[in-house]
């Protein structure tokens, strides 16, 4: 899950592939809060800087590029100016303290650790719904859960500390 | 893109070598009729542009010292050394930096190497607000009318009421717009007088008035200016440069909307006079203030080429810059008045690295991509490549869209597209921002004035973005973060999504 600032709006995005990518080409499925359900896409890279993205709505080239984490693209006749924000890999930073920070508001589905409990990267942490989705929520790193600050079925905001780590 | 009249062929160049004092846009433009005419360019640069594509496309460079790259090019002796160095034996100055420095014109004389443009006199003249007022008192050119205030109050009174209202009274001393009340009718006079006589006094220690005709919502219009050495003078025409943000220009146009063909010609011609008076030679321009009421007056002459030449050059097809050349070769023009005939509409916009949305800041940052619209219809005068980066050292102008239409709205329909498809990636510009000018109603009917940008900024700007779009370029962004987008955070119920799915 991504928060993208993209022009004046924040966007949540959750997006996978939906085959194997190559450099070339690839499927995704993507899904927005502006869309009940998620949307395929594909895209085929058409140069280092272009790709070719088409989805139900029909196909757009888009170009762009990037400096210093932030992305310029061109699309639709117009320009767009992007930065990834508050991404679930640098929460222990953006956490201080290796918390796990809720990339956008949703509902606690399950928990899958306990308080005290070691934990391995990569491992499940708890399971979150979000746009009308479930998404897992993984351990970024190795260590212990010192604190799980929510129980199922809560809800919690945007930048809500989710699972302290240490 | 050239049509029309030009060329004659321009023979027995005496002038060989042309240095270009300039840098920019410019001066690949000025390099461009060089090679036109078979004339070898030599292109002067300061450091920061040394990967230019002027410096790129000169047939000799000069590099130029200062302790600001803008000092460079206005370091007179060192471009006079660069002038005997390279053998050059013209300057052509561009715009901005040396174009209306007499002093510069003078120096070049001494050394006996050309100066394309007007002779220094005519320089100091047009350059000095005060002397190019007088001269147009003298002429009887129409310029803003006025009366300073002289003891007897009610003679003040009376010469104020005959310029007619809306009335401007400014304190004599004053400035920053302190002291200035704007008088609609003749009852208020008097009153008003008495008043910001008091606030003069208290704002300057004097209360000394002068009265001036308020120009409402003014329109800019220009004139463009060929004479020769021989005492010819014609016009090509005039534009339109009313859509302004901070006093300087943003989309100029030819012709304008706003003129009638008597009033054309009535402008035109004024301008002609006004040149002819001044013994002007080579390219100028002479700037206009149109009243709503169309009475128009007299601003200013500037003795050089402008930044929105090309709108001109569109619908006239001759190529002013190899004029200017031609002229200072003491060629006589190759065509009269009636020889020049307009084409069709042009629009110019000029590509800021600015930021429409923060009172259009300037912005910086490096050119990561770039691709210039085409089209037959279409002119991209840059002086910038991909690569290159945008710095605060100069003007924030990074290129001008010039397009071609049969009319007005084909021009402006044409600008749009162009605009579109105009990609410049790495620092936010005014692309987006001059493609939702040339979408608003008013500027589409030709009803604007100098106070359209501040009158509109609400108004201007492209839409929200809309669904789709958000989805598909934040898409793009997290495809270039694969990253974020690993196996670790599936989202559980996409799979149930897939099934629907056609190619």
């Amino acid at each position: 899950m991504n928060m993208i600032q993209l022009n004046n709006d924040q966007i949540a995005l959750i997006v996978r592939d939906a085959t194997q990518a190559t450099q070339t080409q690839g499927e995704l499925i993507a899904q927005i809060p502006d869309f009940k359900s998620p949307i395929p896409i594909r895209w085929r890279r058409l140069s280092p800087n272009t790709l070719s993205i088409s989805s139900p709505f029909g196909e757009e080239t888009i170009h762009f590029a990037e400096d210093g984490g932030t992305y310029y693209l061109h699309g639709y006749g117009r320009n767009f100016q992007a930065t990834v924000l508050n991404p679930l890999t640098q929460s222990s930073a953006e956490g201080g303290q290796g918390g796990t920070i809720a990339p956008m508001p949703g509902t606690v589905v399950s928990l899958n650790v306990g308080e005290g409990d070691s934990i391995t990267k990569g491992q499940l942490l708890l399971t979150i719904e979000s746009m009308k989705m479930l998404t897992d929520i993984t351990a970024d790193r190795d260590g212990t859960v010192t604190e799980v600050h929510l129980s199922a079925g809560d809800t919690f905001d945007k930048g809500a500390v989710l699972v302290t780590i240490e | 893109m050239q049509r029309g009249i030009y060329p004659k062929a321009v023979t027995d160049m005496k002038i060989k070598k042309i240095l270009i004092a300039n840098r920019g846009e410019i001066a690949v433009r000025i390099l461009k009729s060089c090679r036109k005419l078979d004339i070898s360019g030599v292109v002067v640069f300061h450091a920061a542009d040394a990967d230019s594509p002027a410096v790129k496309m000169a047939d000799e460079t000069v590099e130029l010292f200062g302790d600001t790259p803008v000092a460079a090019y206005l370091n007179i002796e060192a471009i006079v050394e660069a002038c005997k160095t390279s053998g050059a034996d013209a300057v052509h100055p561009g715009f901005g930096f040396l174009a209306e420095n007499g002093a510069f014109a003078r120096r070049l004389a001494e050394e006996n190497i050309k100066f394309i443009g007007p002779n220094p006199e005519v320089i100091d003249l047009m350059g000095n607000k005060i002397s190019a007022r007088s001269f147009a008192i003298e002429h009887n050119i129409p310029i803003v009318p006025s009366v300073t205030q002289e003891k007897d109050t009610a003679e003040f009174i009376t010469a104020a009421t005959s310029i007619g209202f809306p009335l401007l009274l400014k304190a004599a001393a004053g400035g920053g717009g302190k002291g200035m009340t704007i008088v609609h009718e003749a009852s208020e006079l008097a009153s008003a007088i008495q008043l910001t006589s008091q606030e003069a006094v208290r704002a300057f220690g004097d209360g000394a008035l002068y009265a001036e005709r308020y120009v409402e919502k003014p329109r800019h219009i220009e004139v463009q200016i060929l004479a020769d050495e021989h005492g010819h003078v014609i016009h090509l025409g005039e534009r339109e440069c009313s859509i302004q943000r901070r006093f300087q220009k943003v989309i100029e146009e030819a012709p304008s909307a706003a003129l009638t063909p008597e009033l054309r010609a009535d402008i035109c011609n004024t301008a002609v006079s006004i040149a002819q008076k001044a013994g002007y030679q080579n390219a100028g321009t002479v700037e206009m203030i149109l009243a709503q009421d169309s009475s128009f007056y007299f601003l200013e002459m500037n003795t050089r080429l402008q930044v929105e030449h090309p709108v001109t050059e569109m619908v006239t097809g001759v190529d002013l810059v190899a004029e200017q050349i031609n002229v200072a070769n003491g060629k006589k023009l190759p065509f009269t008045q009636t020889d020049i005939k307009f084409n069709g509409h042009a629009i110019e916009c000029r590509i800021y690295a600015e930021d429409p949305e923060d009172d259009f800041a300037p912005t910086t940052g490096p050119i990561l991509l770039y691709q210039e619209p085409s089209g037959d219809n279409v002119r991209v005068d840059s002086g910038f490549i991909e690569g290159m980066r945008v710095t605060s050292a100069f003007d924030p102008m990074l290129a001008k869209l010039i397009v071609h239409g049969q009319d007005r709205m084909v021009a402006i329909k044409g600008t749009e597209k162009a605009l579109r498809e105009y990609i410049l990636l790495g620092l936010k510009s005014n692309l987006d921002w001059l493609q939702s000018v040339m979408q608003e109603a008013d500027f589409q009917a030709g009803e604007f004035h100098t106070g359209y940008i501040a009158e509109k900024a609400e108004h201007l700007g492209l839409p929200p973005l809309t669904s789709e779009q958000k989805l598909m370029v934040a898409s793009v962004v997290a495809l270039q973060e694969r990253p974020l987008t690993s196996a670790e955070y599936l989202p559980q119920s996409m799979h149930k999504s897939m099934g629907g799915w056609q190619n």
